[in-house]
């Protein structure tokens, strides 16, 4: 018996197909992952499935109803968590949870008692969430993993038979991610059936079945393990399916050359040593620390992560190295120069890719190029060859005079960067460069990265992707505003096992090392230990 | 029901918890009542005129005389029209009248005598009146001066009583008057916010999947914001009639149910262009457009609708702040007239009944328009 049947479906937004001719059998009791980049179709199936999108072609059955003629029989069966949780982020815990109970006209006090009763629904949610000390704070005052909770919490109200959760991990740290993926099977009968979707493979191999999409199409449809025994072999098996990834020199790597700008600070033996240091930045907002005791120094050709969950500290680190935010205390240096002191002198030694690739979306290619390359004092006899050369290197050339907003996710991510380096920076910052693209989008980026380090390039990379982590020549680990760990991958890989397993083995060898996410969670249990 | 109670508690707690909407229903129409207090005046107002006599006679120096004795005008003598024009271009002066040299002659001879009024154009409402007193002035010094007796009476005698309104106090229509503005714009910017910021934030998708039905959602925002516009319409009232002291004449009861039928179709307009557009700033900017500008231009407060050009004339008819000034003007200042009120009632009632019925069809159920893509899939079949 399955839950979901959908047959030959389609649906198409104006000239974009979401979903192209897609068959999918979604098997009762089962937790299946809905594995796709950003842009893959996932939102848009899950969307379908429960009649909130309407299919230009195909027949889907959900639990024996078509949603589009008996959306109104569906609604009661079904739990749906949107993306962004859709919680009332003005409204409390307990008044979040019994607006969802009226909505789903479950009475949370049975057989007469209070709301707050023992033993009823609420104090259950509560308890199972460890909401309970939160219950009267609004939800848009509550962490990322908590609200995560919350809407969960919200969307499991009245047993529903099929739960739908559209990326409810993104942005959270691994241990939130963990919780998660406990609380559903916790909560869940037998017979319940979940539908998952996320974009981190990584994430795969904890879900009984394993759908992952691509460009609208199911690409695999099985159990994770089948197809690789780690995630690491998963990730390359689905590369294998989406037409494999051929590892090829870096044009922009090769083109690059490397001109550290003459500054007097740098000529002295510190440029030798660090090329990017931080010096006990902080940063308090109120009685808050964002950021607290944060020092590192990064050397010449270093590829350098800041790891951590959304609102670590890790995006206000990074304002704070290239001068758009003020340090409360201690400073930064870009190859010698203090950031609080000639901010802008700093600047102009690195290139700085912003989180969600910050383009102007009505601009060109060749625009956008134009004026990055203005605002990093190019000058203007020099600037449309610059622009010329960088496009081609970039393999932006059929794209150069289509506008930015319309180009698709990896693009972006390439002119994105092609803007960062165009003035050839001695140090580059990248903010979430990967974030949403696909991933053979991102083993090329990273083949890019790694080649312009070996040209000597300085960078500074934050993700939250872990096993992204396996890259970076040195890591931090960021957690509530603080480093807990700093060290080689293998390093903090060390460091954990021997947490985990404090006496090991001698037999024991590096097959055995846990994977980023377990060192990950393992350091973090450690420093709350603490 | 109880979904319906549900989803009241929630919008009234939103309601209680956003400052924004507290200072939109409470603090904006004591700013607005203010200005139209205090800033705006429709009344005469006094002017300073230029005069320059070319007939030195001794009754001509009483006509110029009693150009300064009058209260609405001052006068300042010129001897030299280079002096006035200059005093016009520097605005020391709104206008000036120019007696020629033959004035007295004409009039002892008894033919009609000229007077040269000069006026400035680029004020136009100035204008005005710098020529109605001028002519008011003289016309009243004729009838006291020796010539009185050698000019032709009129032999009709108007003589003018203002009802309702016998100080022809602008305040006393424009103040209630205002309540309309201030009203369609509580109505319209307040829930042109509320559906898109659910779109915005995606709880409308998450409230799409549950049992809700579409009855439950249109009511729950038209309820709330309902309650709301009615506490701040009393507040209003309030204002006009205790604290500005404007003569209320009608009913209050009345009042508040065709003020009430009235926030019915405000309310209609804001929830259609929010549910349309699905963006907060967008919805925002269209509903001070669609329904502001109206209120203020096309309703008949400010410029009379006589007046506009037939098509506008036409266009005011769908719009209601038309039906609202004309209410509440009278009910202000002539007490209610059970015609003015009905007629204006029976237009709010069926404008509010359409634009609830566009918010319900608008209201969607799903992420898109079932209906167009029923359209576009039929098309496809047959193609």
């Amino acid at each position: 018996m399955n839950t979901v049947e959908i047959k030959n479906l389609t649906k198409t937004f104006g000239k974009i197909t979401a979903l192209n001719d897609l068959s999918l059998n979604i098997e009762k009791g089962k937790i299946t992952g809905l594995i796709g980049a950003d842009g893959a179709g996932k939102t848009t199936l899950l969307r379908t499935i429960i009649g909130l999108l309407i299919p230009d072609s195909g027949e889907i059955s959900t639990l024996g109803f078509d949603p589009v003629t008996q959306k109104d029989e569906l609604t009661p069966l079904i739990g749906y968590m949107p993306q962004k949780f859709g919680l009332y982020e003005d409204l409390t815990v307990i008044e979040n949870l019994t607006l969802h109970a009226d909505l789903k006209g479950i009475s949370l006090a049975p057989c007469g008692r209070g709301i707050k009763g023992e033993g009823s629904i609420l104090n259950k949610m509560l308890e199972f969430t460890k909401l309970a000390p939160f219950q009267d704070r609004l939800a848009g005052a509550l962490s990322g993993g908590m609200k995560q909770k919350l809407g969960l919490a919200c969307t499991l109200l009245g047993n529903p038979e099929f739960l739908l959760l559209d990326e409810p991990s993104v942005g959270v740290d691994p241990i939130s991610r963990r919780d998660l993926m406990q609380m559903v099977r916790e909560m869940i009968n037998p017979e319940t059936t979940v539908l998952w979707s996320t974009a981190y493979l990584d994430e795969a191999h904890s879900f009984d079945t394993a759908v992952v999409i691509d460009k609208g199409k199911v690409i695999y449809e099985g159990n994770p393990h089948d197809l690789g025994a780690t995630a690491q072999e998963f990730e390359n098996k689905v590369i294998d399916l989406m037409g494999g990834y051929k590892q090829e020199e870096s044009l922009i790597a090769k083109n690059y050359e490397y001109t550290p700008h003459p500054n007097p600070l740098s000529q002295g033996a510190r440029e030798n040593i660090c090329t990017v240091e931080a010096d006990n930045l902080e940063k308090k907002y109120g009685n808050f620390y964002a950021v607290k005791n944060n020092s590192f120094c990064i050397q010449k050709g270093e590829i350098f992560g800041l790891l951590g969950p959304n609102g670590a500290g890790k995006s206000t680190s990074f304002k704070m190295m290239c001068g758009l935010a003020k340090p409360t205390n201690g400073t930064a240096r870009i190859m010698g120069i203090d950031i609080t002191q000639d901010p802008e002198k700093a600047r102009s030694n690195l290139g700085y890719m912003a989180q969600k690739f910050s383009l102007y979306g009505s601009l060109t290619v060749r625009e956008n190029l134009d004026f990055f390359a203005s605002a990093y004092g190019i000058k203007f006899k020099n600037r449309a060859a610059k622009v010329q050369e960088i496009i081609e290197v970039f393999g932006l050339k059929d794209y150069a005079e289509q506008k930015s907003e319309e180009l698709p996710l990896g693009l972006k991510q390439r002119l994105s960067m092609a803007c960062a380096l165009i003035h050839n920076p001695p140090v580059l910052f990248l903010d979430e460069p990967t974030s949403g693209v696909d991933v053979i989008t991102r083993r090329d980026f990273w083949n890019h990265i790694t080649s312009l380090a070996k040209k000597g390039v300085t960078i500074l990379v934050t993700t939250h992707f872990m096993d992204e982590a396996e890259y970076c020549d040195r890591i931090s680990l960021f957690y509530h505003g603080e480093t807990i760990a700093l060290g080689t991958p293998q390093e903090l890989k060390l460091k954990a096992l021997r947490l985990i397993n404090p006496s090991p083995l001698p037999a024991s060898g590096e097959g055995e090392l846990p994977t980023m996410e377990e060192t990950f969670i393992t350091l973090i249990k450690e420093s709350e230990g603490e | 029901m109880k979904i319906l109670l549900a989803l009241i508690k929630k919008e009234i707690k939103q309601i209680l918890r956003d400052p924004s909407s507290i200072i939109i229903a409470f603090v904006l129409p004591f700013i607005s009542i203010m200005i139209y207090m205090y800033g705006i005046n429709l009344d005469s107002v006094k002017v300073t005129m230029g005069i320059k006599n070319d007939d030195p006679t001794p009754e001509v120096a009483t006509l110029v005389k009693s150009f300064g004795h009058s209260k609405y005008v001052n006068s300042i003598y010129f001897d030299n029209i280079k002096d006035i024009e200059t005093a016009i271009v520097r605005s020391k002066i709104k206008g000036a009248v120019i007696i020629p040299n033959d004035f007295s002659t004409k009039l002892a001879k008894g033919q009609n005598a000229d007077l040269l009024v000069i006026t400035d154009g680029s004020e136009v409402n100035t204008a005005n009146y710098v020529q109605s007193y001028a002519l008011a002035i003289a016309n009243s010094w004729l009838a006291t001066s020796k010539y009185a007796g050698s000019i032709k009476q009129p032999s009709i005698n108007a003589e003018v009583r203002t009802w309702y309104n016998p100080d022809l106090n602008s305040h006393y229509f424009i103040v209630p008057g205002s309540i309309a503005i201030t009203m369609t714009l509580i109505g319209i910017l307040l829930t042109s916010l509320v559906v898109a910021r659910e779109w915005e934030r995606g709880t409308m998708e998450a409230m799409l999947a549950t049992s809700v039905k579409t009855i439950h959602i249109v009511l729950g925002k038209y309820i709330p914001y309902f309650i709301l516009g009615m506490l701040s319409l009393t507040f209003n009232i309030f204002l006009c009639i205790v604290i500005f002291q404007i003569p209320f004449r009608g009913n209050y009861l009345v009042l508040l149910l065709v003020s009430s039928l009235f926030l019915f179709t405000s309310l209609g307009i804001g929830l259609n262009v929010s549910s349309v557009l699905k963006n907060q700033f967008l919805a925002s900017m269209v509903a001070m457009s669609v329904g502001f500008m109206p209120a203020l231009m096309l309703s008949g407060l400010m410029f009379p609708i006589n007046s506009m050009p037939v098509f506008f004339q036409h266009l005011t008819r769908i719009l209601p702040p038309r039906y609202y000034v004309s209410f509440i003007e009278s009910e202000f200042m002539a007490g209610t007239v059970p015609e003015i009120v009905i007629a204006n009632a029976i237009y709010l009632t069926i404008l509010g009944l359409i634009l609830f019925a566009a918010v319900y069809k608008n209201t969607l159920m799903r992420l898109e328009n079932a209906k167009a893509q029923h359209i576009s899939k039929e098309k496809a079949v047959k193609s």
